[in-house]
């Protein structure tokens, strides 16, 4: 993992909108799902217990971006599993297949932050600036 | 910030012109001062973006309300011609059919005032609040969640949550013809499951409020409304239920609206013709999701009514709760409207905007048929919120009108501004008692996040989209 920024949050009245970064797009996918998590939970509290194979796909790398952050939303909501670090083990432009590691969510021990309902498509675009690839991500909250 | 061009065309009127690939203008309802919120931020060029969908008609309108959203900006109302035009996940959004209900008592708020805060732990004890709140009533089987994707609020009255003349007083029945439970998703099954009756998180809410103002004796005696009245409001939706099958139909319109080369100004405007089997498919599982909505805030004014009842000590008969109306304000429905003076079926989308059916038109009880309907406008949690009735000037929006205050700050910085504050003590000190679901969202949701909705209202009044009824003052909130 860089020392450089992972992300930061941009302004936005009613939604959530994050700006992620990446010295590659295998970085930005993990610095997007760690992104996910660290608005929902404190995740200096999520140890890393359990390790799930996570697969996406879609017809260009931002779907496939999107689909793969909406299948860790979707693990977060039906099997309350929280996940502090994926590994991206294969990344093409219309799939990705990573390792993602975390616990069960637990009221006793995790603070929960907030409350992410869906990853939106709304202008998603991975572009490169300065070196660095960096993406805009809209949440629904 | 775009710089938009806009023209005036009177006091609240503003028209975004024609451009590019526009097929028709954009219409703002807004005094200056609310234009200069409005230009804050990106959602004309939303507004924009709307105007250029295939088969949209007459104007791209954005209600006094709008913010910015993604795809459709919040507050957007497009009507599409059956034939040429697109239906879209986005112009409804994922929280389908989300809205708002009102509920009247026969007691006088001065009444119950004394006992808020047990009226409060008893609703909060009652209702699920917060992040994945479920468990409300038991857990359903799938072909039970099956059910209430056809029957809507009608399976919560055939199991004992309310009563048939709820129905009567829910906007369609709260059922949703053509609701189809083999369009949506297991996954979408799998995250409604125990999630009936629950509140959620975010801005949803139930609150005890008082009649403080009554501006149209008329029609507040029609909805059985008076100053110094308390009444119940709840406000949630279609849970992760209906995230899902807006998820997934996103994902089946990005591909269609390549199949069709319909060019999208933004991904999240994807969409199909309505009547291409991807167009039917995605109505049938947003119906089968609204009619989960409506089931969900039928069985959480039921629970809250219990709670009421014990808290108060009063026998059914003695608060003698009604229905006065249920809105949905994300929502697609086919509708007749008057297009070039002929009576024409449109597929409306109101993302952010509320029906405002105005005197005589079919659809509505009779109680309602001379009035109009009532249109319902919470507002913060420490101000107000509205009752308003349709309009037959109404139709100049396909019968829309606004739905809310609308933000003006971001979460995070409510949260900043209140950080050092205790909120829940400064409503205390007002007189409204709060409880909710997580710690954060007493502070996002905080008054001051919000504009004074009644800036809102009084557009929409002005301009005749619908005419303010009453005014409700809150003393008593459960925030998710």
């Amino acid at each position: 993992m860089s020392a450089a920024k992972r992300y930061e949050e941009l302004d936005h009245t009613a939604d959530l909108r994050l700006r992620i970064f990446g010295a590659d797009e295998r970085e930005l996918f993990a610095n997007a799902a760690f992104a996910l998590f660290d608005r929902m939970v404190d995740l200096a509290s999520v140890r890393a217990q359990v390790a799930h194979d996570i697969e996406a796909s879609g017809a260009d790398i931002e779907e496939t971006l999107v689909n793969f952050l909406s299948e860790l939303l979707y693990r977060r909501e039906t099997q309350n599993i929280l996940y502090r670090d994926c590994e991206i083990r294969e990344l093409t432009l219309q799939r990705v297949r990573s390792v993602c590691m975390g616990e069960t969510f637990s009221p006793s021990r995790h603070e929960a932050k907030a409350e992410i309902k869906a990853v939106t498509f709304h202008d998603v675009e991975i572009t490169r600036r300065g070196g660095r690839l960096e993406v805009t991500l809209t949440f629904d909250v | 910030m775009a710089a938009f061009e806009l023209v005036r065309i009177d006091d609240w009127r503003w028209e975004v012109p024609k451009t590019g690939a526009m097929r028709v203008p954009g219409r703002v309802f807004a005094d200056e001062k609310l234009l200069e919120d409005i230009r804050g931020d990106d959602s004309l060029k939303q507004v924009a973006n709307v105007a250029c969908l295939p088969g949209i008609i007459g104007y791209s309108f954005a209600m006094p309300d709008i913010h910015l959203g993604y795809g459709f900006a919040i507050g957007g109302v497009a009507a599409m011609d059956v034939d040429e035009g697109v239906i879209s996940p986005g112009g409804v959004g994922y929280d389908i059919n989300c809205g708002v209900r009102l509920v009247r008592t026969a007691l006088k708020a001065d009444d119950a005032q004394r006992r808020m805060d047990a009226i409060v732990k008893a609703l909060f004890a009652n209702v699920p609040a917060g992040v994945g709140s479920s468990g409300a009533i038991k857990k359903l089987s799938e072909s039970e969640e099956k059910k209430i994707l056809e029957r809507g609020a009608r399976w919560a009255v055939e199991h004992g949550f309310g009563t048939p003349e709820d129905l009567e007083f829910t906007e369609e029945r709260g059922e949703l013809a053509g609701g189809d439970p083999t369009a949506v998703s297991q996954r979408a099954l799998t995250r409604g499951r125990d999630q009936s009756g629950t509140l959620g998180s975010g801005n949803h809410f139930l609150e005890i409020s008082r009649v403080a103002e009554v501006s149209d004796e008329e029609a507040a005696r029609a909805f059985g409304l008076w100053e110094g009245q308390m009444v119940l409001q709840v406000h949630s939706g279609s849970r992760g239920l209906g995230h899902q099958v807006c998820d997934d139909y996103i994902r089946v319109m990005l591909e269609a609206a390549r199949r069709y080369n319909i060019d999208l100004p933004d991904r999240q405007l994807c969409c199909a013709p309505i009547k291409s089997a991807e167009g039917r498919r995605y109505f049938s599982a947003m119906a089968a999701a609204a009619n989960y909505a409506w089931n969900n805030r039928q069985v959480i004014m039921s629970l809250a009514i219990d709670a009421l009842e014990r808290a108060l000590a009063v026998a059914p008969k003695d608060l003698d709760a009604h229905l006065v109306w249920d809105v949905a304000h994300n929502i697609a429905k086919f509708e007749n409207h008057a297009v070039g003076g002929r009576e024409t079926q449109v597929l409306i989308h109101r993302k952010g905007a509320t029906r405002a059916f105005g005197p005589g038109r079919e659809g509505l009880p009779e109680r309602y048929r001379n009035t109009g309907q009532p249109v319902l406008i919470p507002g913060d949690m420490g101000r107000q919120s509205f009752v308003c009735v349709g309009t037959a000037a109404a139709e100049e929006t396909f019968a829309s009108t606004c739905h809310g205050a609308g933000r003006v700050l971001s979460r995070h910085a409510a949260i900043k501004r209140a950080s050092g504050r205790n909120i829940i003590r400064e409503l205390g000190a007002k007189g409204i008692v709060v409880m909710a679901g997580e710690k954060g969202t007493v502070a996002e949701e905080m008054p001051e996040a919000y504009k004074d909705v009644n800036i809102v209202v009084d557009i929409v009044h002005r301009v005749g989209l619908s005419r303010r009824v009453c005014r409700m003052r809150p003393f008593g909130v459960i925030k998710g």
